[in-house]
């Protein structure tokens, strides 16, 4: 895999993304461009085929509701530009390691509040799903087996437990924040090196070149 | 001081105790005594409904908590909800940013202490990839990096085997803190860690003594619920 920081991971899945999105309507020269790029961009990152494949096909079933009716001809070019901004997010999802779209999360390049709300959410995320896995593996300890079985349980009882155990959690991390001075904000660090700010600026400038283009053509 | 849960008999009644420079003390009593409530009115995450509690001659009070928590290091009893930036590096370096150190300074800080506890290889990867243990570690690690002049664990050696529970010992002995207060049920190792000890019981104060003859004392640990070879 491409030995690059999560920061500029997701910061050049995010160039490829904004590149295609922001093409001019039919512009296929330039959209196949960017599916060169986003394809070279999965290759790239070793994006696990089949997990890639899956999940572009459930997304495009959806957006095929939402573009089908605009007519083929739109449609098509819609189509074929989300599944190109999808390849190039879904590359970067799928290879991130575990429990790290937080690290991913913080070099996002917005401004800090809402960062710091992306960050806290992502973190909640993670406790929330780490819960669930305690309680499904206790559920399953005390002879709750079978999917079916799991989730009728699992609309029941536990989603109000859940709803507890994450809240009391979120109290004791909050605790745990302002015993140690926090004050509404958090300190985050997300500088890019040298290397890769050049990296990220060359990889905008041709994207901006490319975009540019599709509308003098 | 007195504290109770909403309408319900207090946890803790007529609490009084004073802490000197130097003491290293251990606060002990059997589960749900109280131990973590008394920890947590200290530092103002929890208020009593009467009394007063005085670290350094300053009251606790919540015009009065930044400046009290920032002498004082506390570390929770689940290392978890210590945990909650990205990486471990940011967690270290989260308390001495929070009150103005420059983020480079911080981040040394924070390297030295993870090289302390044999974490170093960790800073830059998320809590949730380390080990129960070394969680814990790092939550110190998070702690130790505001350099407080008091020093408040609750259950510090939960998850952690005789080889790093001993490491912990070491640290806490080179430590430059004024006051250590220690709550745990691991008896054999506040034994090897405190001169002091405080027993619960009751919502009381109970015993406040020597810690050795204590643990000499089978028959009383017993009665008060901390029975020692168990």
């Amino acid at each position: 895999m491409l030995n690059l920081s999560l920061p500029l991971r997701l910061q050049l899945s995010l160039v490829i993304v904004v590149g295609a999105a922001l093409l001019k309507h039919d512009a296929w020269y330039g959209l196949s461009v960017y599916a060169a790029i986003a394809l070279l961009w999965a290759w790239l990152l070793r994006a696990p085929i089949r997990q890639l494949g899956g999940l572009l096909g459930t997304e495009l079933i959806f957006l095929s509701l939402l573009t089908l009716p605009l007519g083929w001809q739109k449609a098509s070019f819609l189509l074929v530009r989300s599944l190109i901004c999808l390849l190039a997010m879904n590359s970067f999802l799928l290879t991130l390691p575990p429990h790290s779209f937080g690290i991913a999360l913080k070099s996002l390049p917005v401004p800090a509040p809402i960062k710091e709300n992306l960050l806290l959410a992502g973190q909640y995320m993670e406790i929330l799903l780490s819960e669930v896995t305690r309680m499904q593996r206790s559920a399953q300890l005390r002879g709750l087996t079978g999917t079916a079985v799991w989730l009728r349980y699992t609309s029941a009882a536990m989603i109000g437990a859940l709803y507890l155990r994450s809240l009391d959690r979120a109290e004791r991390v909050y605790a745990a924040m302002v015993a140690r001075g926090y004050n509404g904000q958090l300190p985050i660090d997300s500088n890019l090196r040298p290397k890769e700010r050049f990296t990220l600026l060359l990889a905008w400038v041709i994207a901006a070149a490319i975009t540019v283009t599709s509308y003098k053509i | 001081m007195v504290y109770a849960y909403s309408r319900q008999e207090p946890v803790l009644q007529r609490i009084s105790f004073s802490l000197n420079k130097g003491d290293r003390v251990a606060l002990m009593g059997a589960t749900g005594s109280g131990k973590s409530t008394l920890l947590e009115n200290l530092i103002g995450l929890k208020e009593p409904q009467s009394g007063k509690i005085t670290i350094n001659g300053i009251p606790v009070q919540p015009k009065t908590l930044p400046q009290i928590r920032r002498q004082i290091g506390f570390s929770f009893q689940d290392a978890n909800d210590q945990l909650f930036m990205p990486t471990i590096l940011e967690d270290v370096t989260f308390g001495p940013r929070n009150y103005g150190m420059s983020a480079a300074a911080a981040s040394d800080r924070a390297r030295q202490l993870l090289a302390d506890f044999g974490l170093e290889a960790y800073a830059n990867r998320s809590a949730h990839e380390l080990s129960g243990g070394q969680r814990r570690l790092a939550a110190l690690a998070a702690i130790l990096a505001l350099e407080p002049t008091i020093l408040i664990l609750d259950e510090p050696t939960n998850g952690l085997d005789p080889a790093w529970r001993r490491h912990l010992a070491q640290v806490l002995f080179k430590l430059p803190v004024e006051v250590i207060l220690i709550a745990s049920h691991d008896l054999h190792w506040l034994g090897r860690v405190t001169q002091r000890a405080l027993v619960l019981s009751g919502g009381r104060i109970q015993i406040d003594g020597d810690i050795q003859p204590l643990l000499q004392d089978g028959t009383t640990l017993d009665q008060l619920g901390l029975p020692v070879d168990w």
